[in-house]
């Protein structure tokens, strides 16, 4: 009893006093803590005068930076405030002194030509890190695709800074519309992303709507008035020809969407007053119904692994959105907010819709994911509408309609966050923009 | 009945009928109806449709109404023929009534009836443009009169009267152009146009309707606008209050546990001191326990009979030194007092818990090291919120892709001592919610705000750089809405 009572004091001392010091005779454990708040703001780079030709390489150059600013993402570091730019393309970085002009990303870049063919080949490096960001790539092309070769740049400028998907390289149908509301002269056109290289699709001599850009962007569906009816027809982009997919005369068809495989095609058909969607072999022309309802089925785009579709119907009363697939059943309600729902699109990453909701005299534009929650309104203006994805399914393209008797549409794009919104530069008003896929 | 009453009732039937009987008789010569107005008559004859035709000419002035004029009226056939028989029906009127009508002045010339001519035809009223095989004739060649208007009959008209030709336009045609062939898509076009002026006119209405939302819109817009930046205003000045309250609140706790730490540490010097003083107590108390031992050693050897008993009567018996002591000095007491195990067990009321104090532990002192390094003492939270603020106001959650943006990473990476990151020690300790590349991007964009936020070197204590020298930041995402 005795050691019981004086070993226990002298043990609890020896622990209370030890104990905090172990790790201190060992290893300390490491310093934890837990960030889940940031800033949003976009990334500093550094774009300094390519080498090479000197008038082609500021034209690719200028390019480059507008793609990567255009997406808000980034922000250029003004030439001014630039340190010396190395003198030879491989030659080493000065990494410290990018540092002090806070450069978070630098590139590095020298444009070549030779005859009608032009070579452009980049570095990118991480400031902060002292290295380079992914290896230095070269592309290739004529000169008169110089616009490409800087998308390309751009993309993988963009790809390795924020982890998404390219899709600078990629190019929109469209249709311009001239002339008074009252007899307005609508053709169809492609450009790049950016509004640049817009090439005429047909030439305004009959009513066209909605084009729709094939998976693999050789082709462009759109709704004809050729024959005082409306109908589908396909447009071959190289050749600039077109030939009718529908020929019902007792029918109307409009609003065409091509499946992934670019095999099939869903469809609006209106007969005797009701239109339900259709799906069409393109090869064969084969085509049966998908819904049978006396409600308005319309506007329906697949989803990327093409088992199933979304369309606009108004069977419950109000426009809403549904989803069901392509071997039949029943449609399932996907949208349930206040509000009417229409032209939604099925992001190419399979993972949101995006849609046109109006709300009492206001129109938004907005994403869900394809079971309907997490609903966001990207924009909201007096007229949006027709949303269509970029083919990294973070860029929303739509067309604006300004307000008043000399309103006109306008393309705009937003991103998914609801930021950077911003007009495409196009100095004629343009409306239905569809968004085609990444350019080889 | 009486005779009497028989013979009234006679008189009276009698009077009423005889009364009845004058009334019948006089009655009609003084109620004689009025006789009824005689019915006038008189005669009428009736006219055809052709008499009534020429009296209706007639009197709108059409021409003089000849004096057989009715003879001519009632024959289908416009000849002109003057010496016409009167009709033989016996409906028409007679001829001597008619002959006391007027004569026609001769002199008057004859009507102008260009008006009953017959006409050109009218081009189609039509927004198409005209088709090109119609020719326009100069003016020159059209001044004839259509062979038409010649031939039209002239009710009343006599030949030899000279009738002036009709006014005519310098642009009329000489020979009515063949009517074309209407346009196969005529009616499709002609739709169409009237489709499109309808829907000129819907866009008109639409475009009043919209220029009033638009400046229902406006007003709203500024109306929300000005909300807006009140709103903001209000945010702004919130969060400047939670910074400013937050900062409070992170002095206030470091201020708690600097006077907590005080309070502990007066508090265990409190309670050494009392240790050490009841000890000395103890000690006195066992010295005089021994003494006493010495003194008087067989009072507990008579009071073995009741060890308790004797013990409890030893020291309340006692010089009262000992008295109230803790079981411990009992206990020690009795040790001393060389009965080894069989030391007499204190009493129950002795093992009562007495207050137990609790007393932090002081951190241990600088003295500590770690290979060399200063450990010193825990960062305080202050510290350790200086460092996540000074990384979380350089990540940019903006650049981070959809997938990183779900995708939460821990950093492993090392300070140097002067608080600067050192790259080459930064590693993906952990990560989930996302794919490898995900993660490796979402890793990417963590490392470069510790880099940057820490180029001049974070601002922690030197002095316990061994606690710091190894970091691992969790960055959760979470709160980034896509």
């Amino acid at each position: 009893m005795f050691h019981k009572l004086t070993l226990a004091p002298a043990l609890a001392a020896i622990l209370a006093v030890g104990a905090p010091a172990l790790p201190a005779m060992g290893q300390t454990a490491p310093l934890r803590i837990e960030i889940t708040d940031g800033v949003i703001e976009p990334m500093s780079i550094a774009i300094p005068a390519f080498h090479g030709d000197a008038e082609l390489a500021a034209r690719v150059r200028q390019v480059v930076a507008d793609n990567l600013t255009g997406t808000g993402l980034f922000r250029e570091i003004p030439a001014e405030a630039h340190p010396a730019r190395p003198a030879g393309f491989s030659d080493a970085i000065s990494y410290e002194e990018w540092r002090a002009v806070n450069a978070q990303a630098l590139v590095t870049a020298e444009v070549t030509q030779a005859g009608e063919d032009i070579s452009v080949r980049f570095r990118l490096f991480d400031v902060f890190t002292g290295q380079p960001q992914g290896d230095g790539m070269q592309f290739d092309a004529r000169a008169a695709d110089w616009r490409r070769a800087a998308h390309k740049i751009a993309d993988q400028i963009y790809t390795r800074l924020t982890g998404e998907r390219p899709y600078f390289d990629s190019r929109v149908a469209f249709v311009q519309e001239t002339g008074p509301k009252n007899a307005r002269i609508k053709r169809i056109g492609v450009m790049d992303y950016d509004g640049a290289n817009i090439r005429w699709m047909t030439d305004g001599a009959s009513l066209v709507l909605a084009p729709k850009f094939s998976p693999d962007g050789r082709q462009i569906l759109f709704t004809s008035y050729d024959s005082g009816f409306p109908q589908i027809r396909l447009l071959d982009v190289a050749s600039v020809t077109s030939r009718p997919l529908t020929q019902d005369p007792g029918a109307m068809a409009f609003a065409p969407a091509f499946s992934p495989d670019g095999r099939r095609i869903a469809y609006s058909r209106e007969q005797g007053g009701n239109s339900d969607i259709w799906l069409m072999d393109v090869a064969t022309g084969g085509q049966r119904p998908l819904t049978n309802a006396p409600s308005i089925e319309t506007s329906p785009s697949f989803s990327p692994d093409g088992s199933r579709i979304v369309f606009e119907s108004d069977r419950s009363g109000t426009p809403q959105l549904y989803i069901m697939g392509l071997d039949g059943g029943e449609p399932q309600r996907i949208s349930f907010g206040d509000g009417r729902y229409g032209t939604p699109a099925w992001s190419p990453r399979g993972d949101m819709i995006a849609f046109t909701k109006r709300i009492g005299d206001r129109f938004h534009i907005g994403v869900m994911r394809t079971d309907g929650s997490g609903e966001k309104m990207l924009t909201e203006s007096f007229l949006d509408e027709g949303p269509t994805w970029a083919p990294n399914g973070r860029v929303v393209m739509f067309t604006r309609v300004t307000p008043g008797g000399t309103g006109e549409p306008r393309l705009h794009s937003v991103d998914i966050t609801g930021r950077n919104m911003r007009p495409i530069e196009l100095d004629f008003a343009a409306s239905d923009p569809s968004w085609g896929p990444l350019l080889p | 009945m009486s005779e009497r009453e028989e013979r009234i009732g006679r008189w009276v039937s009698g009077v009423a009928h005889g009364a009845l009987i004058l009334w019948a008789v006089l009655g009609g010569a003084l109620f004689r109806p009025q006789s009824l107005p005689p019915i006038r008559s008189t005669q009428v004859s009736t006219i055809s449709g052709s008499e009534f035709e020429a009296l209706a000419a007639a009197s709108r002035g059409a021409g003089p109404v000849a004096p057989d004029a009715t003879a001519v009226a009632s024959l289908p056939t416009p000849t002109g023929d003057e010496g016409a028989e009167a009709p033989a029906s016996s409906t028409a009127p007679e001829a001597r009534d008619v002959a006391e009508l007027a004569q026609p002045d001769a002199a008057e010339p004859a009507p102008d009836l260009g008006d009953f001519a017959a006409r050109e035809p009218v081009a189609v009223a039509s927004d198409l443009a005209q088709p090109p095989a119609v020719q326009t004739e100069s003016p020159a060649e059209s001044p004839s009169v259509p062979a038409a208007a010649e031939t039209a009959p002239r009710p009343g008209a006599t030949p030899s009267l000279e009738a002036p030709a009709p006014p005519r336009s310098a642009l009329a045609l000489a020979v009515s152009p063949r009517p074309q062939q209407r346009p196969d898509d005529l009616v499709e076009a002609f739709n169409r146009r009237l489709a499109e002026r309808e829907a000129a006119e819907a866009a008109a209405r639409q475009a009043a309707a919209e220029r009033e939302a638009e400046e229902r819109r406006r007003a709203e817009a500024a109306e929300a606008e000005r909300r807006a930046a009140a709103e903001r205003e209000a945010e702004e000045r919130r969060r400047a209050e939670a910074a400013e309250a937050e900062r409070r609140a992170a002095a206030e706790r470091e201020a708690e546990e600097r006077r907590r730490a005080e309070a502990a540490e007066a508090e265990r010097r409190a309670a050494a001191e009392r240790e050490a003083a009841d000890r000395r107590a103890l000690e006195d108390a066992l010295r005089e326990a021994q003494q006493d031992n010495a003194g008087a050693g067989g009072t507990d050897t008579a009071s073995t009979g009741d060890a308790f008993g004797g013990d409890r009567q030893r020291i309340e018996g006692g010089d009262g030194a000992s008295a109230g002591l803790d079981p411990l000095a009992a206990a020690l007491a009795g040790a001393l007092s060389g009965n080894g195990g069989e030391a007499p067990a204190p009493d129950a009321m002795q093992f009562a818990p007495s207050g137990i104090s609790a007393t932090p532990l002081p951190e241990p002192q600088n003295d500590a090291s770690l290979g060399g390094l200063p450990v010193g003492a825990p960062l305080s939270l202050a510290e350790r919120e200086g460092l996540r603020m000074a990384i979380e106001r350089c990540w940019n959650v903006g650049a981070l892709s959809v997938e990183a943006a779900q995708t939460s990473v821990t950093v492993a990476f090392s300070l140097g001592p002067d608080g600067v990151p050192e790259p080459a020690s930064m590693r993906i300790a952990d990560f989930h919610g996302g794919s490898p590349n995900a993660a490796q991007q979402a890793f990417d964009v963590a490392r470069r705000a510790i880099l940057m936020c820490g180029r001049a070197g974070y601002a922690l204590p030197a002095e316990k750089y061994a606690r710091w020298r190894d970091v691992e930041v969790s960055f959760r995402p979470g709160g980034v809405e896509f």
